[in-house]
């Protein structure tokens, strides 16, 4: 009466788990077989995101993901030729709006307006050939979950997941669109990416944070966020979208990964027939700008209507780097409840009703994030909390962490690694993303090197990033909005 | 060259060879053929097993992880606090697990789940209460103890009460900063009215409750009788039958005295409700009330709202308001189902403050032509393809399967829910899409509820002339302040 679903256990290292193959055209493939059900999750991954951009197209990664899903040649238009000739006028007229509206001095207004109004009635007359979001559709009509797709700062992902007998599906959508990218639809997908960060906009704290990142980074391309700045939306062109995709989607800078129910045999004879007529790219150029030598404090006030909050952020090294399992260390250490900042802040300070501080390590220019929440019943100041935050990462430089406390966040990160494995989903998304840089078989080291860290490591790294002239302080202050609002009982209303 | 790499490369040229006979790549999907698949769903009653002091378990051996997770659903809930004591639930849910129990103090308990890498965790929300535990099976025992110790004896240590107060009155600052979250909160408080099923705490009942209160409340609710859990990983069944039994034997079932609860006034509020705010788009929910979850229509609601809302880029909002209009990342509609009560139904969408009118107006459109004519042909069987082809999702891990039977159980739906379930997709017709389409969205009921800058909503855009007030009056709401002396309504 009583069903076991599963039987084999499931290695614990992705070694035994793993099968890769590599296409000719550079394209790697990477698979795990589970069965529990009849599914499969389909990713595929390109090195590429905001810190591949420069100064003038900042968010072009994130707004051409979106464009990912305009549709080819094949998809999302029902006469390719008719379409294609409307938007060569429409671009050439958008391009002549742009110029005048944006890079001319005292742009002549009117025939902006007219240019604008010509291009507007040709893209009415385009959507009697647009078959609105086919890709989406199709994937749905074919029981695709889990379908969307996000861009970060160093990859971007295309994520759906099929019932097993359809992953053919993916491949031929997803290789047509590697291929055959047709950006129509540009000028109104371009207000929904703006409209997508005024919802950022308008959410109280977010233009500090966005203020702070970019002071904190004074060169590196991580200065940006990956919505990038408004006025780069606005001017970017279709020629700059073209430019991008041609750059960047191409096989050999990217990874496809296969997790559930699977012949690998199988997916691989698919995805030679699928992505292997895709010929190979250029290799993208490399990110020469790296963050330089900070030489001396910065600290960035401000006040939004919303909780206080202090942040102080240090430069660490990138991925890679010897020192990278001392600061997962050190994230442990810091964190959860028994973590040392809110035991000190929070529970026997009673300074702050929240409190962290983590690693995040990056490709190319890491980043250690302090931040607490002041309690602000009461008298607290942000001076008090930011000398208590100090304490706490001064400990680290000169006391030696204990025996039990390090055997607990080396027992606390393996279990996190095993909770890790459970869905397919994570799985499929941490492979990916690790084949992108420093290669998937990295996933499994890093709990060896994990276990290497002793309490001398932490008082050295402690010592030797965590100084004044390598942070960046950042105070976040609440905004009174003069409307009513908690905490503000009694204070009257501006209407 | 070594004779490896040569036949290897021979190889690769062979695989490619039978690939350039075969590979016809299709020019469109609809040219690909997909060998059938046939998926037959667990079965609930397969796992069931009640333990002898009453708690029902569903539970499923799962070895391929050296791990076990566990989920139990306790029958209680927000809708049951007192109305001078707004947040009971919620806060001996929380201090449950924070405030130690009658062996370990909260940060000794919080000590050995960290050691052992583990995750135990307990919450109640509005009408349910759950506890979770993530353990590595080799400490499988250890896990179990203090899973039940938290479950049934807990002493909520006044330091931890003090100190869940000190956040929550932090976060009750912060309520109406976020306007998604104050959006969510003012509209359903605006068609509940004065109901449990919307109270939030306050200040007033923050300071009012006692450690004697969240003793009460655990009290009465956890009970074994009242538990039902789901168990999935890295256990022999028996052994595992054996050890519950064992870690939960001193706990009684018990009677449980539920409050009865006052019935939800169904009375929609037709208007323009606005709640001022200075932020450059307007958040908007345009609806009225809904249905409860056990309603025979919800096949046809499901699919109905997929074409019209629910359906991401599939839906016909979706496409009329982000992809053809440029006016919004997020917009669509949804039936929020509830159990015991009437739920809502809404559309949505979030765009700058001169575009707010025109895309309100394009949802209407939307909401009156799914009444007044059948879907196609073709919407139709997108969404029930995609209702059918995704249905073993819900069954992709064993907790998850667990979880999953569980919460029929806790909301009372037949065991065989899962073995109709297609059976009932399938039934569905376009003429009873158009039914429940016409018996469930009433245009002129409702409610426009939009927080944002008033005057610049108002004034709109001249490319999309027209007005809010065209939809019926206009209230402006002042939104709950829960630091206020008096505390709320």
């Amino acid at each position: 009466m009583f069903f076991i679903l599963l039987s084999g256990a499931r290695a614990l290292n992705l070694e035994d788990q793993v099968i890769e193959h590599t296409l000719d055209n550079g394209l790697r493939i990477l698979m795990v077989e589970r069965s529990e059900v009849p599914r499969v999750v389909c990713h595929i991954y390109y090195r590429v995101g905001s810190i591949f951009e420069r100064p003038g197209i900042t968010g072009i990664s994130h707004f051409h993901e979106h464009m990912m899903f305009k549709g080819t040649r094949m998809m999302g238009v029902s006469d390719f030729e008719a379409d294609h000739r409307l938007n060569v006028k429409i671009d050439s007229l958008m391009d002549l709006v742009y110029n005048e509206k944006y890079h001319k001095k005292n742009g002549d207004m009117d025939a902006v307006r007219i240019w604008q109004q010509q291009a507007e009635s040709l893209m009415k007359e385009e959507k009697q050939y647009i078959i609105k979001d086919d890709l989406w559709e199709t994937y749905m009509r074919n029981g695709g979950t889990g379908l969307n797709a996000s861009t970060g700062k160093e990859s971007t992902g295309y994520y759906v997941t099929l019932p097993a007998n359809k992953v053919e599906l993916q491949m031929l959508l997803e290789s047509d669109r590697m291929a055959n990218a047709y950006f129509r639809e540009f000028y109104s997908e371009k207000e929904v990416v703006r409209e997508e960060r005024r919802l950022s906009e308008n959410r109280p704290g977010y233009l500090f944070q966005e203020q702070l990142n970019a002071t904190f980074y004074a060169a590196s391309p991580y200065s940006w966020g990956v919505i990038g700045w408004d006025i780069d939306l606005q001017t970017m062109t279709k020629q700059d979208m073209i430019d991008f995709n041609r750059q960047y989607y191409v096989p050999n800078n990217a990874v496809a990964v296969y997790v559930g129910d699977i012949d690998p045999q199988k997916i691989i004879r698919m995805a030679e027939k699928y992505f292997g007529s895709i010929p190979r790219g250029p290799e993208p150029e490399p990110i020469r700008t790296l963050e330089p030598p900070q030489h001396c404090e910065k600290r960035l006030y401000g006040e939004a209507p919303t909780m206080p909050s202090m942040t102080i952020l240090y430069h660490i090294p990138p991925a890679g780097h010897p020192d990278e399992a001392v600061f997962d260390v050190i994230t442990g250490l810091l964190n959860g409840r028994t973590g040392r900042l809110y035991k000190s802040l929070v529970l026997e300070k009673d300074l702050a009703t929240r409190a962290q501080g983590y690693g995040m390590v990056s490709a190319y220019s890491g980043a250690f994030n302090f931040g607490a929440l002041p309690k602000t019943q009461g008298e607290v100041t942000m001076e008090d909390l930011e000398r208590a935050l100090v304490e706490e990462i001064d400990r680290l430089k000169n006391e030696p962490v204990e025996e039990r406390e390090l055997q607990k966040v080396k027992n606390q990160t393996e279990a996190r690694f095993i909770r890790g494995l459970r869905s397919d989903y994570g799985l499929a998304a941490r492979l990916g993303r690790a084949e992108l840089y420093q290669g998937w078989r990295d996933l499994d080291r890093s709990s060896e090197r994990l276990n290497a860290v002793t309490a001398d490591d932490i008082m050295r790294v402690a010592s030797t990033y965590f100084v004044k002239d390598n942070r960046t302080v950042g105070i976040l202050l609440r905004k009174e909005t003069g409307s009513r609002g908690p905490g503000q009982a009694g204070r009257g209303s501006s209407r | 060259m070594n004779r490896r790499l040569i036949i290897l490369t021979g190889a690769a040229l062979a695989l490619t060879g039978i690939c350039v006979l075969t590979a016809q790549v299709p020019k469109h999907p609809s040219e690909l053929k997909f060998e059938s698949l046939t998926y037959n769903p667990p079965r609930a009653e397969e796992y069931r097993i009640t333990l002898s002091n009453g708690m029902i378990v569903y539970m499923v051996e799962d070895h391929s992880l050296p791990a076990v997770d566990l989920q139990a659903f306790i029958r209680t809930g927000s809708i049951y606090d007192p109305v001078n004591k707004k947040g009971l639930a919620q806060m001996t849910g929380s201090v449950m697990r924070t405030g130690g129990t009658a062996s370990l103090s909260g940060d000794e308990l919080d000590e050995k789940v960290d050691f052992l890498g583990a995750s135990l965790s307990s919450t109640i929300g509005t009408r349910r209460g759950s506890a979770s535990l993530f353990v590595l099976s080799k400490d499988l025992e250890e896990g179990l103890e203090l899973f039940a110790d938290m479950l049934m004896n807990p002493v909520f240590e006044e330091s931890k009460i003090t100190l869940y107060k000190d956040q929550t009155m932090e976060n009750l600052k912060a309520r109406n900063d976020q306007p998604r979250r104050l959006l969510g909160l003012e509209f359903d408080r605006l068609l509940y009215g004065d109901h449990p099923f919307v109270w939030e705490t306050d200040r007033a009942a923050l300071e009012t409750i006692t450690r004697d209160d969240l003793i009460d409340f655990h009290n009465r609710y956890f009970r074994p009788n009242n538990v039902i859990l789901a168990a999935a990983g890295d256990f022999d069944r028996d052994e595992m039958v054996r050890k519950l039994e064992f870690v939960f034997r001193s706990w009684t079932p018990e009677e449980i005295d539920f409050p009865s609860l006052p019935e939800v006034k169904v009375k929609n509020r037709p208007g323009v409700f606005m709640v001022q705010k200075e932020i450059s788009q307007g958040y908007v929910n345009v609806g009225h009330f809904g249905v409860k979850d056990t309603n025979p229509d919800l096949y046809a609601l499901d699919i109905m709202n997929f074409i019209l809302g629910g359906g991401s880029f599939t839906s016909r909002i979706t496409t009329k308001v982000r992809s053809d209009e440029g006016l919004a990342y997020n917009t669509g509609s949804r039936f929020v189902n509830q159990h015991d009560f009437p739920g809502t139904f809404y559309g949505y969408v979030q765009t700058k403050s001169s575009t707010v009118q025109y895309a309100v107006s394009l949802i209407l459109d939307e909401f009156r032509r799914i009444r007044s004519e059948r879907v196609s042909e073709s919407e139709m069987e997108t969404a029930k393809n995609y209702f059918l082809d995704s249905f073993p999702n819900r069954f992709s891990s064993s907790l998850n399967t667990m979880a999953a039977f569980a919460e029929l159980e806790y909301d009372r739906f037949p065991l065989d829910y899962y073995d109709h379930y297609r059976a009932n997709i399938e039934k569905v017709s376009r003429d009873e899409v158009l039914r429940v389409a016409k018996k469930y969205i009433k245009p002129d009921q409702m409610s426009i509820f939009i927080v944002g800058d008033i005057e610049a909503c108002k004034a709109g855009s001249p490319d999309h002339p027209g007005s809010l007030e065209k939809w019926g009056k206009m209230t402006v709401i002042e939104p709950l302040d829960p630091m206020a002396a008096s505390g709320g309504r």
